[in-house]
């Protein structure tokens, strides 16, 4: 009888045994049938710009994205300047993207007065899982013909003097779910410029971070090594910039804290003549306005 | 002596026969298609997904369903991060699953083409909510490969998807899901 009842005993282990291992059969089965997957990382930064410069976001084919960049006067030009309110530069610009990876724009600035044109190419997508991309990677080059008046009359027609250069390889990495760096070495070649001793090419290295703050909200901040502009007459100095971005599903916004009053790449980099240490800070604002062509 | 050596061999046989699968015939797709639509007056916003995942137990009707969040394409611009990053999370839930049954699976005859409309219990997961459902689809077999279709809607706010006030009116609040899945039997 004893005997018996073990036999049964055991049999139903076996059968309970069975059941349990069909049920996360499946679910495993699947798993390891898809295997790891290609994982982009998305939202490195929330919009095409950290704060003063392009971060490595483009938009998708299609896209179109109007901006409107403002910065007003240093605040520490006092009272008397409303605190920098007064005066101010302002660029409009657009950019249109053809392809996936590939963004076109042009656009007009008041500071030092000059059109540019833009092309920002991706390279390569941050992705993770079974395809291990560890950055994303993009080459942005911008082109800045100023309309500015010369003071010396001959120059006026030397219409290939008013051209600058800005190449920027952009770098970056989102780390975790909060972090963003990107590393932006740079070179800004002006073909005119204002004294012998100046260098035409200045070579740069920025480094932008992003935190996020909330799903929708995050705080910016750049920093520019600037090589030395070898200018007898003027200091020029490091870019610097602090500031948030939130974006919203068609905008995005960003306001901050700078030295640097041009917007254009070359204006941003090359042209800062604040010192953010003594106090030489405006406010900015970026506002991005993204649509899609339907087609 | 005999009798307790041939009960020891039967029990033997039993319990082998017993704990080894019988033959449980698996379909299987990493190729599955889904796609949802957000119809509002204002906009609408459709994503598509062709690596979606499932696995079926023909013998027990058992199925299970696995939908990677960053695999949906879309032709609006910049939907794939805000989908990504702030609705979904998909940082934070990499899929949605379903783990239910298909009651009527284990009687078709598989071997035969024919259409069934079958009904489908089990829980769904989306955006780390998982809520039990029950959903009418159609069943297809053809030669011996399974097609299952499935139109259903799902309510944002049931999953905790939060849409910002700002654009309350972009999103719909009940979106248009379809699925579309041919498995191949697993050998």
């Amino acid at each position: 009888m004893k005997k018996n009842l073990i036999y049964l005993f055991i049999i139903l282990c076996a059968f309970s045994v069975e059941t349990v291992a069909q049920e996360t059969d499946l679910e495993s089965l699947l798993d390891e049938e898809m295997g790891a997957t290609e994982n982009k990382v998305f939202g490195t930064f929330l919009s095409t710009f950290i704060l003063n410069n392009h971060s490595v976001e483009v938009l998708n084919k299609n896209g179109i994205n109007f901006r409107i960049s403002h910065k007003f006067d240093y605040l520490n030009t006092g009272a008397e300047e409303c605190f920098g309110f007064d005066k101010s530069t302002v660029f409009m610009g657009v950019e249109f993207a053809p392809t996936d990876w590939m963004n076109i724009g042009i656009g007009r600035g008041t500071f030092r007065e000059s059109f540019n044109g833009m092309m920002k190419i991706k390279i390569l997508q941050q992705t993770e899982g079974s395809k291990n991309i560890p950055v994303s990677l993009v080459a942005f080059g911008e082109m800045v013909y100023r309309t500015n008046n010369y003071i010396n009359e001959d120059l006026q027609n030397d219409r290939i003097g008013r051209l600058e250069y800005t190449s920027q390889l952009l770098i970056a990495r989102k780390i975790g779910n909060l972090f963003s760096l990107q590393l932006m070495p740079g070179y800004v070649h002006r073909n005119l410029v204002e004294t012998n001793e100046e260098k035409n090419g200045i070579a740069s290295l920025g480094l932008g971070g992003s935190y996020k703050l909330l799903k929708r909200l995050r705080l910016n901040a750049e920093y520019f090594f600037v090589q030395d502009h070898d200018t007898p007459t003027q200091d020029y100095y490091s870019p610097i910039s602090v500031g948030m971005c939130y974006q919203s599903s068609r905008h995005s916004f960003e306001v901050f804290a700078t030295n640097s009053t041009g917007i254009a790449s070359n204006n941003h980099i090359a042209y800062t003549t604040g010192n953010f240490w003594k106090g030489d800070i405006c406010i900015g604002f970026n506002i991005s306005i993204i649509f899609s062509v339907k087609k | 002596m005999r009798t307790t050596i041939f009960k020891l061999l039967g029990l033997f046989f039993l319990i082998t026969v017993i704990s080894s699968p019988i033959s449980a015939q698996k379909y299987l797709t990493k190729t599955g298609h889904a796609y949802f639509m957000s119809h509002t007056d204002v906009i609408d916003i459709d994503g598509n997904n062709n690596l979606v995942g499932a696995v079926v137990d023909a013998e027990t009707g058992d199925i299970f369903v696995k939908v990677l969040i960053k695999a949906f394409e879309f032709t609006l611009a910049t939907a794939d991060t805000h989908f990504n990053e702030t609705y979904m999370e998909s940082d934070k839930f990499p899929s949605a699953t379903y783990k239910g049954k298909i009651p009527m699976l284990p009687n078709a005859d598989l071997s035969e083409d024919a259409e069934y409309d079958v009904e489908t219990e089990g829980k769904l997961s989306i955006h780390g909510i998982t809520r039990d459902i029950k959903q009418a689809g159609k069943l297809i077999v053809k030669n011996g490969e399974i097609s299952i279709k499935c139109d259903f809607v799902v309510s944002i706010e049931d999953y905790k998807i939060e849409v910002p006030k700002l654009v309350k009116d972009r999103v719909a609040k009940q979106v248009d899901v379809n699925i579309d899945l041919t498995l191949l039997p697993k050998s």
